[in-house]
């Protein structure tokens, strides 16, 4: 190609978000003094005060980067420095253990190729990370050490549900800092946690900035990766446009962390073919429930999402319909205060998560329209989540009988994205079913890792970003 | 007969253009302008009646309210303002299409006031003037949840 500059690298990195950056903390640590490597980040560094001042996460539209003609389904995710850590809201529940092994203990969905106990030492080390707060009592998720951080503080109908349920119910284990830290100040419940104005959530920018100011690294930004250029059973260099010219440069190791839609679609138009790659899109889904409280005032907690319920999760039902998690909101703005004379805060707001099974009928493919952008196309999400939503109306009544309930309304659609891009480089054992390995090494190309919850066999109703970073960890370990 | 039809003919033509006329006067003056702080007033006249509210500081919350409305919000708004008068008395929005939507906005309008008003701070004292303080914007503001404990 004409005008092409060629380097080489030891290691060539795609994107900078939670798989990037994750990856990035583990390798430097093992990397020699004279490793050259490349970070190559389509968007620009935008600042938590450029963020604030402009009320976005990122200089790029999210939704120019890729076709979606589902009017009723959303991708959401902030593109640039960072990644989603700019956008993300800081929950983060590990997975159970038998998220691990859906199909082994309730015969629906599939097993993953790595244990709860496989990565728990991942865990710890991605919550230390992030210096993530979280309860005492954490017996559904065994731990070998404590949270780093204390939990949060619940509010009044929290601990109503708390000492209802006490081995289920808890405070929202999360990256919103209960303790100040070097570089992020203490949570304080503003709830605008997309662009926290405090800096209190984890983010790249506050505490893994100082990773791509390594010298052994060289961070190109507004560099666009369009495909890896393969020969034999080898990834030999990446291409990506900068400054409008197209570039390219030669690793020997090279990572993709460009999430689960751009992933797949670089891995397509390098020609990797394969027939799981871009399937089994997919994310939770979720809904919103009110609650009118009688008598309880709601609204002391010291975070934005306080507590965390799983009375409705795990358990046999999980084989019949699909299992989900209760978060409940302490963010006064958005939970609304009632009219009512004495009844301003008697309101409990939950976001009730589903976890779905995948399919392939939802995928992301490179778009006929435009070969240089993907398209999602989702069709539906299972019957198996369907279900469970059905039976929410009268699993809350149940669930709720120990709060002083006037009226339990749920929002009738199913919420438009949680974004939580899932499923569409799927890990497995068997190289004709899945695309990269335990260790998320591609299964044909051994010198190509492809990292983040594409990698997720199941779509566990946790929420993705510490399993993906974790695993991102694990990956490095394991090289 | 005739002079019957040309009566009830007559009353309809009056009331029509009454009502054409008072649309075309709201239209010039409040929706043009995408004045939507009538209907705002209203709502918290009507849902926080019992509260001590002074007139001038009510206004400056719905001018500074109405400014972050999205277009379409006050478009709504302004035209909504033009059946204040009935609304004040009777659930008039409960008949139209756009029910459930009128319903959430008075919710939000209700709860942007609660959080931008002395109310809070001054422990919910029913007794007290409230005194509209700045809008509610916590990406602005940051810590400035009155609920919170942290
Ligand atoms: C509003 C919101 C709230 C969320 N809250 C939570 C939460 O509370 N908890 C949770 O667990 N998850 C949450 N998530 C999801 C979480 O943000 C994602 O799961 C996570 O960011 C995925 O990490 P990643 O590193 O795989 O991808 P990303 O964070 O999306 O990073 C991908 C990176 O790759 C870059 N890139 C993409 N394509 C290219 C290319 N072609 N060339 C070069 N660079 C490229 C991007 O610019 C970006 O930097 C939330 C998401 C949203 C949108
Ligand atoms: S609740 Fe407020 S302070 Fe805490 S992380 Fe969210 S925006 Fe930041």
């Amino acid at each position: 190609m004409p005008g092409q500059m060629e380097k080489d690298f030891d290691l060539i990195v795609v994107g900078t978000g939670f798989a990037s950056s994750f990856f990035l903390f583990s390798y430097l640590q093992r990397a020699k003094a004279a490793e050259r490597i490349l970070v190559l980040e389509r968007g620009k560094r935008d600042s938590l005060d450029w963020q604030l001042e402009n009320r976005a996460s990122s200089s790029l539209q999210y939704n120019s980067l890729f076709i979606n003609r589902n009017v009723n389904k959303g991708w959401y995710f902030s593109p640039g420095y960072g990644g989603g850590s700019k956008i993300w809201w800081g929950c983060t529940p590990r997975n159970m253990p038998n998220d691990f092994r859906l199909k082994s203990i309730y015969g629906v969905g599939k097993d993953w190729p790595v244990s709860y106990d496989d990565i728990e030492e991942y865990y710890y080390k991605a919550e230390e990370i992030m210096a993530v707060s979280g309860p005492d009592n954490t017996a559904l998720f065994p731990r070998s050490r404590p949270y780093p951080q204390p939990p949060h503080i619940l509010s009044d109908p929290d601990k109503i549900l708390q000492k209802a349920y006490p081995d289920r119910y808890f405070p929202q284990p999360c990256a919103r800092a209960r303790e100040g830290t070097r570089n992020r100040n203490i949570c304080c419940a503003a709830g605008v946690c997309d662009i926290c104005p405090v800096d209190a959530k984890f983010t790249v920018l506050n505490e893994l900035d100082y990773i791509y100011n390594d010298p052994r690294i060289t961070l190109s930004l507004e560099s666009e990766v369009k495909n890896l250029n393969i020969n034999g059973d080898s990834a030999v260099s990446v291409e990506y446009v900068k400054n409008g010219a197209r570039e390219k440069a030669r690793g020997d190791l090279f990572v993709l962390g460009a999430n689960s839609i751009f992933n797949p679609f670089i891995l397509l138009k390098s020609g990797l073919d394969h027939p799981m790659l871009g399937k089994n899109l997919n994310e939770q889904i979720s809904k919103y429930v009110r609650v009118e409280l009688n008598g309880v005032d709601n609204l002391q907690g010291s975070t934005s999402i306080t507590g965390h319920g799983y009375m409705l999760y795990d358990g046999a039902h999980r084989s019949e319909h699909a299992a989900c998690l209760v978060e409940s909101y302490n963010v006064p703005h958005l939970n609304g205060l009632r009219a009512e004379k004495g009844k301003w805060r008697q309101r409990v707001f939950f976001k009730i998560i589903f976890e779905d099974i995948p399919s392939p009928r939802n995928y992301v493919k490179i778009s006929d329209e435009n070969p240089e952008l993907p398209e999602t196309v989702y069709v539906d999400f299972s019957d198996y989540t369907r279900r469970s939503i059905e039976k929410l109306p009268e699993r809350l009544d149940e669930l709720l009988k120990p709060l002083p309930v006037e009226d339990i309304i749920i929002s009738e659609k199913v919420n438009f994205t949680d974004g939580h891009i899932m499923g569409t480089t799927v890990m497995g054992k068997d190289p004709e079913t899945s695309v990269v390995d335990k260790y998320l090494k591609h299964h044909k190309i051994r010198n190509l890792l492809v990292l983040g919850s594409g990698s997720f066999p199941t779509c566990a109703p946790a929420n993705p970003a510490l399993t993906l970073s974790a695993l991102a960890l694990w990956a490095a370990d394991h090289l | 007969m005739a002079e019957k039809i040309s009566r009830r003919k007559f009353v309809i033509i009056t009331l029509f253009s009454g009502v054409s006329l008072y649309a075309a006067g709201w239209w010039a003056f409040k929706v043009r302008k995408g004045d939507a702080t009538d209907i705002i007033i209203s709502i918290i006249r009507k849902k926080l009646g019992y509260m001590k509210i002074d007139k001038s500081q009510l206004k400056k919350f719905a001018d500074d309210f109405q400014k972050t409305l999205s277009a379409k919000q006050r478009l709504i708004g302004s035209w909504s303002g033009m059946l204040r008068p009935l609304y004040s008395v009777i659930d008039i929005y409960k008949i139209t299409p756009f029910s459930d939507k009128f319903k959430n906005f008075e919710e939000y309008a209700v709860t942007m006031f609660l959080l931008s008003c002395d109310f809070f701070r001054n422990g919910a004292d029913l007794n007290r003037q409230v005194k509209y303080t700045t809008l509610y914007d916590p990406s602005e503001m940051g810590c400035e949840n009155p609920f919170a404990n942290y």
